[in-house]
């Protein structure tokens, strides 16, 4: 009995408890992994593309969510002893043992009893962990297949569409000639390029920013044709403000492009709008802002054919401008009466009427039989017939022989009640019979 | 004949382990002894004896010509107990359970007015077919089974212990019976169903009644070892969880709790209360502690759970319309409650 007093049991089976949590953990954080992985590639690619932001790598951030989210929802669902203890038991069928191991000891209970327990959660801890070979889930050897498959699928999609931008980028304008920016124009991109986060810093999304240069007329920028010709669509896309107007006088223009180099020397601002326009319609456009420009206008063209789609509500009123109600959605509320009605309804039974069955009211739902009539046919039973006597004539009046009465009349002798002159005359009666009788 | 060996032992003063072993032990030992004559039906048997152990009383119900009877005979005579048998019947009165005063001679030309105890002042009560008694000589058991004692006129008795019913009935026949009333199921541990037996059970029975033999049973456990084994069986531990646990699966029976279920809701007009909860508890941990454990597990719970709620609840109608018994509804509870 001494063994079981002793702290040695305690921290073994804490220990063994400890160890059994760690497991859980790593199991659930591993169980989770595939899809947090999953979900810190989206963010990636979402912080990379529709939402990028200079100051946050998103690769770290890619990391991040597929690291912590898996530890934290672990932690969440295995960060105290009583859950790992509950989930062994729940795993190992081991009747709570472990779990009442737990709280005996965390009761601070030293009986003989209570040592006993933990003595036997502490085996149960071992013994069962033993017996039992590693879990295979096969759901969670499914969900990680799927994981690593899409994760597989998106790399190589990510892989050819990187491709297929640099051969886009690289792409021969005219007559199969691939055209590598020299100094100059490397400097004209990098001045677009700065441009383009300028305007994504002050409208937030891409669709304002498209939103304005759509506002703004292409201005009109001073190059020479050959340059024109390659770059003018992005210069006119990144173009903050107006700068001229249709005589060719010169507005405000942003630093940025007073800056470039060759802008200046132009001469051509009035040719210039017409030979864009001209070189926009005949051109590809290398440019993230017109690929933005494209995918805005789709978005308008989507949007407007679900707008065809949608069906168009027939209504009288329309015609005079919405201004009266929908008079046809008024259709009277369903009648609750159960008399009868004339309508579509069947009027025996009470629920006539224009709309047609009731709400039933007040039916025996608890009947355990068949439903029986409500009327019985045949002829009433004539029963016991009952008068109740409010108003009753007054009683017969025994007949009294004459002799008598007259006697009573004179006062000779008192009265007699009428019950003993009957005896009287009925002795006198059997007296005479008897002496009749031989 | 099979005597225990362990008379002197004293369950109390052993270390846990010895003591769930020595209990185990007696334990099976009864259930043996009861085997030499009743045939199979050994979860039944399990049942039956740990209510005993618990301190609680048992109905058995079942069909005429299972063993109802013989059971209840059996189980006292393994048991070195004073055992009363009562036949109830229609014309039995309440004075004939408890007694009631007598004349008696004192000296010359003198007499006494003295109590003369009934069948009811024994250890081990075999009420045969209880409900062909009327209501009112039912009630006549309800302080003996709930508070040990019987009050007599101006006189209270307190019964001598171990104090265990065991009652029969017959649930199909229907003609000249009465129901128990719900205070008085109320008062029974566990209502234990006594089915059919199985095959390979039934050779045994022929063998053993059929062929001449006399089979008797022996006693194997006195009535200082039955208290005992109750008050080593009620140290066992009930941790927080369990207790919890135990808790909800009895709230959970009751329409108006939140821990009631949509099939409880349903189908459950009255549900168990804090002495179904109690027994519980108590037949579990003697569960327990047969097993080898100091502390009530959730599966012991579980184990106790339909034959110690089954006559606690009332159905409704919804019940009989689906064609529901208490333990379906039982059961959809169970599956539902968890530590």
């Amino acid at each position: 009995m001494e063994n079981y007093y002793s702290n040695e049991l305690c921290t073994k089976f804490r220990r063994r408890l400890g160890a059994w949590q760690r497991q859980l953990l790593l199991r659930e954080a591993g169980r989770l992994l595939p899809e947090a992985v999953l979900l810190g590639a989206a963010t990636a690619v979402t912080l990379t593309f529709a939402i990028p932001v200079a100051w946050i790598s998103a690769l770290g951030v890619a990391v991040a969510v597929a690291l912590l989210i898996p530890v934290a929802f672990a932690f969440g669902r295995y960060g105290s002893h009583a859950h790992c203890a509950r989930e062994f038991d729940r795993r190992m069928e081991s009747n709570t043992r472990v779990l009442n191991a737990y709280e005996v000891l965390k009761h601070h209970n030293e009986t003989a009893f209570a040592l006993f327990a933990i003595a036997d959660g502490c085996a149960a801890l071992e013994t069962k962990y033993r017996q039992s070979t590693r879990f295979r889930d096969r759901r969670v050897h499914l969900r990680r297949t799927i994981c690593a498959g899409v994760l597989l699928a998106a790399g190589i999609i990510a892989v050819l569409a990187g491709r297929g931008t640099e051969q886009f980028a690289a792409a021969p304008t005219e007559g199969g000639i691939i055209l590598r920016p020299d100094g100059q124009e490397s400097n004209r991109l990098k001045t677009a390029s700065s441009r383009r986060e300028q305007l994504e810093q002050q409208f937030h999304t891409p669709g304002e920013a498209v939103g304005s240069i759509e506002r703004e007329p292409i201005s009109e920028i001073p190059i020479d044709d050959e340059e024109r010709r390659r770059n003018q669509f992005s210069y006119s896309t990144n173009t903050n403000t107006p700068v001229t107007d249709k005589t060719g006088k010169t507005g405000t223009v942003p630093q940025e492009e007073q800056s470039i180099p060759g802008e200046e020397s132009s001469g051509e601002n009035g040719k210039s709008d017409h030979a864009s326009s001209a070189a926009t319609a005949t051109e590809p456009v290398p440019t993230s802002a017109l690929s933005a420009v494209e995918k805005s206008a789709g978005s308008n063209e989507r949007s407007r054919r679900s707008n065809r789609k949608r069906p168009k509500r027939r209504n009288p009123e329309s015609a005079l401008g919405n201004s009266l109600p929908m008079l046809a959605d008024n259709a009277p509320p369903a009648g609750r009466e159960l008399g009868e009605k004339e309508g579509d309804g069947e009027p025996d039974n009470g629920r006539g009427g224009p709309t047609g069955e009731k709400k039933a009211r007040g039916s025996a739902a608890m009947l355990p039989v068949e439903p029986q009539p409500d009327t019985v046919d045949g002829t009433l039973a004539p029963g016991e017939e009952i008068r109740l006597a409010e108003h009753l004539p007054p009683p017969e009046r025994t007949p009294v022989r004459s002799s008598s009465v007259a006697t009573v009349a004179t006062g000779a002798v008192e009265p007699v009640a009428a019950s003993e002159i009957m005896n009287l005359t009925t002795r006198k009666e059997i007296i005479r019979l008897r002496k009749i009788e031989p | 004949m099979n005597m225990n060996t362990n008379t002197d032992t004293n369950l109390q003063t052993l270390p846990p382990s010895e003591a769930a072993g020595e209990f185990a032990a007696r334990f099976e030992a009864l259930r043996a002894e009861l085997n030499h004559v009743f045939v199979g039906h050994d979860e039944l048997l399990e049942l039956l004896l740990s209510a005993l152990i618990a301190d609680g009383h048992v109905l058995l119900e079942g069909v005429p010509g299972l063993g109802k009877t013989l059971l209840a005979r059996s189980l006292a005579g393994c048991l070195s107990l004073q055992f009363s048998r009562i036949q109830f019947t229609p014309d039995l009165m309440p004075m004939d359970l408890i007694g009631g005063q007598q004349l008696f001679e004192n000296g010359a030309n003198s007499v006494i007015l003295k109590f003369v105890p009934g069948p009811l002042h024994a250890n081990f009560i075999l009420a045969d077919e209880i409900n062909r008694a009327t209501p009112k000589t039912q009630s006549a058991l309800l302080e003996a089974m709930q508070e040990h004692q019987i009050t007599a006129g101006r006189e209270t008795f307190v019964l001598p212990q171990p104090f265990f019913v065991i009652a029969t009935q017959n649930p199909i026949e229907q003609e000249g019976t009465y129901p128990l009333p719900e205070a008085e199921l109320d008062r029974f541990m566990v209502k234990l169903l006594l089915q059919y037996p199985r095959e390979e059970e039934y050779d045994r029975i022929l063998d053993l009644t059929t062929t001449g033999k006399h089979v008797e049973v022996h006693p194997v456990c006195t009535g200082e070892e039955l208290l005992q084994m109750r008050t080593v069986a009620q140290t066992v531990l009930l941790e927080e969880s369990v207790k919890r646990c135990a808790v909800h699966l009895v709230m959970a029976t009751q329409p108006e709790s939140p821990y009631a279920t949509a099939e409880c809701r349903k189908y459950i007009r009255f549900g168990a209360g804090p002495r179904a909860l109690q027994n519980l508890v108590r037949l579990a941990k003697v569960r327990a502690l047969r097993q080898g454990r100091t502390i009530v597990g959730e599966e012991d719970l579980r184990w106790a759970f339909l034959p110690v709620v089954r006559h606690r609840i009332l159905l409704g109608f919804e019940a009989q319309n689906d064609a529901m018994d208490a333990d379906a509804v039982l059961k959809e509870i169970l599956s539902k409650i968890r530590v």
